[in-house]
């Protein structure tokens, strides 16, 4: 597990990594992503070479294929500087905790993955930890009436430690009811290919994450990783529940997304 | 034990269709699990416990050759007896051959799963000998014919009316009876049987090879009655049971019950020094150790598979798994079921025959959370499922077509304008058969994904094409 | 006694790991680096901890022996505690009760308690040489109640440590239904890790026993569908009689 040393000062600005899932299957997180960095006066770059951070071959076995993939993201990003943010946590833990595993015999390519490695954030740790989250609060007073209950996705908690974050900031929102979940540490039954792969055991694990979810009552699941929402989303509807599962950047999105920001611009 | 690792996917799937087994696996996480969490938190320490445990077993093994023969010496002097078996066929040689040279008609067995992994009381059987496994669990499933559940509690998958039933074909006794009155009946049925138990045949949890002392970690006492009633004791180890001092004794048996069930410790915990000494009332006159190896070799010689040699045994990861609690033990097709077992199983009985075997994890790193020792499991999963796509001949098992699926993965992703129009093509050709934006049915290999789940079409305008839109003067970068 | 297999063994271990014979550079995190003087003065440094906390020790192994399931009564005198053990037997309907020969019984009365009631315990010992074991296992097997005294209790875990030896047949406190155990003032230790202290100095004086049992609480199983149930292979209750 990895977990990044806080940094100041506070940056001016940061590069996005948006993940290959955001882009092209819920590009509305992205959005989201962008507004609130925006809302709290930080500019946001987006380096257009990049594509996917290599952990679906990773995963796989595919090492190959996916050291030549995260050589380029690599190349994407090693070009530019400042914190590099990234709204999830399986595809943070890629880069930080994985790629050395692929280059380890590399000298100068794990020169290059450290470099790299020591600027990126997941979405919430970077709001936490590098800006404070009392920022979003006093400046943006997050407001939003919901009921939700939060899942914990296992990338983001185990291997980059990211385990309050989210949690504290959801926490701030004014008028969002967070309602517990029973076992919100058990995996929701993605995991990648897995989720094809062994699809009988993956939908078992499925259903009885979206069991607990239904539950507690709450109209949406709030969850850190595209992957595992595009799972319970897909559980979802095949179930026709009309239990929603958002992005935790969207709800933060939604709930600092009124007319009351220092810098008057609307998003 | 026969490996039957390859057939993890029909084992699963049937697993998963009983709601008898499904119902009975909830106690690995209501249970062990959630006392494991309390134990856990209720211990001083209890991070700092596991990292020296870890760095303990870590020395141990990466000298295992000078403890082992340390251990060794010291038994010899003790009086004791020690062979060392490559493998299961040898051990179960030995250990025949010591109980025909001894007239042993009777054996009673307390939990091993080396001994698993020798079938040893089925071989004891087929020349005559009465093998009578003593732990209520082991005792169970060797009367429905059945390998172990769990690695600590080998019958977890029965419930209370099946384990009735069984006594009650066995004894007549009433197939309603309760936990405590089936667990009279097994008490009294195995009673008789210590006492005429001419050998005995133990694990080993920890040998100490400052001292050639072996201990057992048990709840039941048919532990004690192996070792304190029959003439002869013979001990069987993984090669990798080794800690080097008694005095690493303390904290290894801390982490290690209160992972396993929360305990703060066992009922028993029994050391022995030796077989027993002229002047003792009773005990064992013979000592017996026999250490097996039986492909930890394998393990031992990859830098990156050996520190699953610091395993303890406890289940802790299988009851953290998400994975095991659905499918059960059997699906893994060997000794070992659950997080370890997904490694030590296939690595120890054959990786291609395994090759399910690593890929059937979610990676969500709930065993490397919970292993007294820290064991990176997901770690090593990783590195074997490599192994079976880019391994050595022997290992590596990936169709044809898969290969092709990621090299034109890999070819879409090296560009940014190809992933782009990667995405864009989907959107078109996907369009006419989405619904809402969703597929509720698609071919192979996604159909694994649409038999229960929608799957969302790629976006027609993508975030990249909506960041442009907002920001017409932003900085590019490389392509 | 015999070692088979072994060169060619070791020979694959050190093949694997890439390694000569030799002692390995010792890591902090054994113990067993530490020499027999620290040894011998870290036993010290119990045996006077075990004396100096000896009240403190009491009260907590009253405490964590009653968590691990065992029925605990503390009492003032040798002689209260063996009206003590006399009343668990009477109550219990036993008949039959073996007892150690061990030290305790010097200063506690436990026979002539038993006597006042009507009960004749037995000492379990095979006697003279040459006696037949069998003879002592029947005894412990038919027995209601096994007595012992306590070499060493365990606070953290509420643990009974018994040294099987001349005069402590290890059948005695496994065979019975009930077991109970007298434990004196001053034999308590904080720890497993005090334990092992005074083992590995004993060890190293050449004068461990050739077995150590644990006991803590009665024997148990969960293995029928999760359910914890007391009582066993081993003995169904345990009792600790606490004298001071």
């Amino acid at each position: 597990m990895t977990e990044q040393p806080v940094k100041t000062p506070r940056p001016e600005r940061v590069q996005l990594f948006v993940t290959c899932l955001v882009d092209q299957f819920r590009p509305e997180v992205g959005e989201s992503v962008v507004n609130v960095l925006e809302r709290l006066g930080i500019q946001v770059d987006f380096p257009e070479g990049q594509t996917c951070c290599g952990q679906p071959a990773f995963n796989s076995g595919f090492w190959n294929e996916a050291s030549d993939v995260a050589r380029h993201f690599l190349d994407v990003f090693d070009a530019t500087e400042g914190p590099i943010v990234v709204p999830s946590g399986s595809c943070g833990a890629m880069v930080r905790n994985f790629y050395g595993e692929m280059f380890e015999d590399d000298p100068a390519e794990m020169e290059r993955v450290r470099r790299v490695s020591e600027r990126i954030y997941e979405f919430t740790e970077f709001l936490v930890d590098v800006l404070g989250q009392d920022d979003l609060v006093t400046n943006l007073g997050p407001h939003l009436d919901e009921t939700a209950t939060y899942h914990q996705c296992c990338h983001l908690e185990r291997e980059l430690g990211v385990d309050h974050q989210p949690q504290q900031l959801l926490k701030q929102i004014e008028g969002l009811e967070m309602l517990p979940m029973n076992r919100p540490e058990v995996c929701c039954g993605f995991g990648g290919t897995f989720a094809v792969k062994f699809s009988d055991v993956s939908t078992a694990m499925l259903n009885e994450k979206l069991d607990n979810a239904a539950a507690t009552g709450a109209s949406m699941i709030v969850a850190g990783d595209t992957g595992c929402i595009m799972h319970m989303a897909g559980g979802l509807r095949r179930r026709g529940s009309d239990q929603q599962v958002r992005h935790i950047a969207e709800i933060l999105d939604e709930a600092t997304s009124l007319d009351k920001n220092n810098t008057g611009e609307q998003t | 034990m026969l490996p039957t690792t390859d057939r993890f996917k029909k084992g699963a799937k049937e697993t998963l269709a009983d709601p008898v087994i499904q119902m009975s696996m909830e106690a690995v996480y209501t249970g062990f699990h959630t006392n494991r969490q309390s134990a856990a938190a209720a211990t001083e320490g209890w991070d700092e416990q596991r990292d020296r445990g870890r760095a303990i077993k870590e020395h141990t093994i990466a000298n295992l050759d000078y403890y082992l023969e340390m251990l060794t010496d010291k038994i010899d002097e003790n009086g004791g007896n020690v062979f060392f078996a490559n493998d299961s066929a040898e051990a179960t040689e030995y250990i025949l051959n010591v109980a025909r040279a001894r007239d042993v008609k009777t054996v009673i067995k307390s939990k091993s799963m080396v001994s698993e992994e020798m079938s040893l009381a089925h071989e004891m059987e087929a020349v005559g000998i009465e093998a009578v496994e003593t732990d209520l669990g082991e005792y169970i499933i060797q009367l429905a014919g059945e390998t172990p559940y769990h690695i600590i509690a080998p019958a977890i998958h029965k419930s209370q009316d099946q384990v009735a039933e069984m006594f009650s074909e066995m004894t007549g006794t009433d197939p309603g009876q309760t936990p405590e009155e089936l667990t009279t009946t097994a008490r009294g049925m195995l009673r008789e049987t210590f006492q005429r138990a001419d050998m005995s045949v133990t694990g080993v949890n920890f040998a100490v090879a400052e001292s050639g002392s072996i201990v057992l970690v048990t709840n039941e006492g048919n532990g004690r009655m192996c070792t304190s009633i029959p003439r002869v004791h013979v001990a069987v180890m993984g090669m990798e049971k080794i800690v080097p001092s008694m005095q690493d004794l303390g904290m290894m048996l801390r982490i290690l019950i209160r992972s396993a069930t929360g305990q703060r410790i066992s009922s028993y915990v029994t050391m022995i020094n030796g077989p027993r000494r002229e002047e003792e009332e009773d005990g064992p006159e013979e000592f017996h150790l026999v250490i097996v190896d039986n492909g930890r070799m394998k393990l031992l010689a990859d830098p990156k598979l050996r520190e699953a040699l610091y395993c303890l045994r406890c289940g802790a990861c299988l009851n953290a798994c998400p994975v095991y609690r659905k499918v059960g033990g059997h699906s893994y097709g060997w000794v070992y079921p659950g997080p370890i077992g997904a490694v030590v199983s296939p690595v120890m009985s054959g990786l291609k025959q395994g090759k399910d075997l690593p890929f059937a994890s979610s990676l969500c790193g709930a065993c490397r959370e919970v292993c007294p020792v820290k064991i990176d499991i997901p770690n090593m999963l990783l590195h074997l499922r490599q192994q079976v796509v880019e391994g050595p001949p022997e290992d590596r098992s990936v169709g044809r077509i898969e290969r092709l699926g990621w090299k034109a993965w890999r070819f879409g992703n090296m560009k940014s304008s190809r992933f782009w129009a990667g995405g864009k093509l989907a959107n078109l050709l996907g369009r006419p058969f989405a619904r809402k934006g969703m597929f509720r049915r698609l071919p192979p290999p996604l159909s694994g994904w649409t038999r229960s789940r929608d799957l969302p079409i790629t976006a027609s305008s993508p975030f990249r094409d909506r960041f442009k839109k907002r920001r017409p003067n932003s900085s590019g970068g490389e392509e | 006694m015999a070692i088979t297999g072994r060169d060619a063994f070791l020979g694959r271990v050190r093949g694997a790991l890439g390694r000569s014979p030799g002692a390995p550079e010792l890591d902090s995190a054994t113990h067993i680096g530490l020499s027999v003087e620290d040894v011998r003065r870290s036993a010290d440094d119990v045996r006077r901890e075990m004396t100096e906390s000896a009240d403190a020790l009491l009260d907590a192994i009253t405490e964590s022996a009653a968590t691990a399931g065992w029925k605990v009564r503390r009492v003032a005198s040798p002689e209260d505690a063996a009206d003590v053990v006399a009343q668990i037997c009477a109550e219990a309907g036993a008949t039959k009760v073996l007892r150690s020969d061990q030290d305790i019984f010097a200063s506690v009365p436990v026979d002539a308690a038993l006597e006042s009631k009507g009960i004749t315990p037995g000492i379990a010992t095979v006697g003279e040489a040459g006696a037949d074991v069998s003879i002592l296992k029947q005894a412990a097997f038919d027995s209601d109640v096994g007595i012992t005294g306590v070499d060493y209790a365990i606070a953290e875990t509420g643990t009974v440590v018994l040294h099987p030896r001349k005069g402590l047949s290890r059948l005695l406190s496994l065979a019975p239904e009930r077991h109970i155990a007298i434990l004196n003032r001053g034999d308590v230790l904080p720890s497993l890790d005090e334990l092992f202290t005074l083992e590995r100095a004993d060890y190293n004086d050449g004068a461990i026993e050739g077995s150590m049992n644990l006991i803590s609480g009665p024997s148990r199983t969960g293995d029928i569908a999760a359910t914890i149930v007391d009582g066993i292979h081993g003995p169904l209750e345990v009792h600790l009689v606490i004298v001071g």
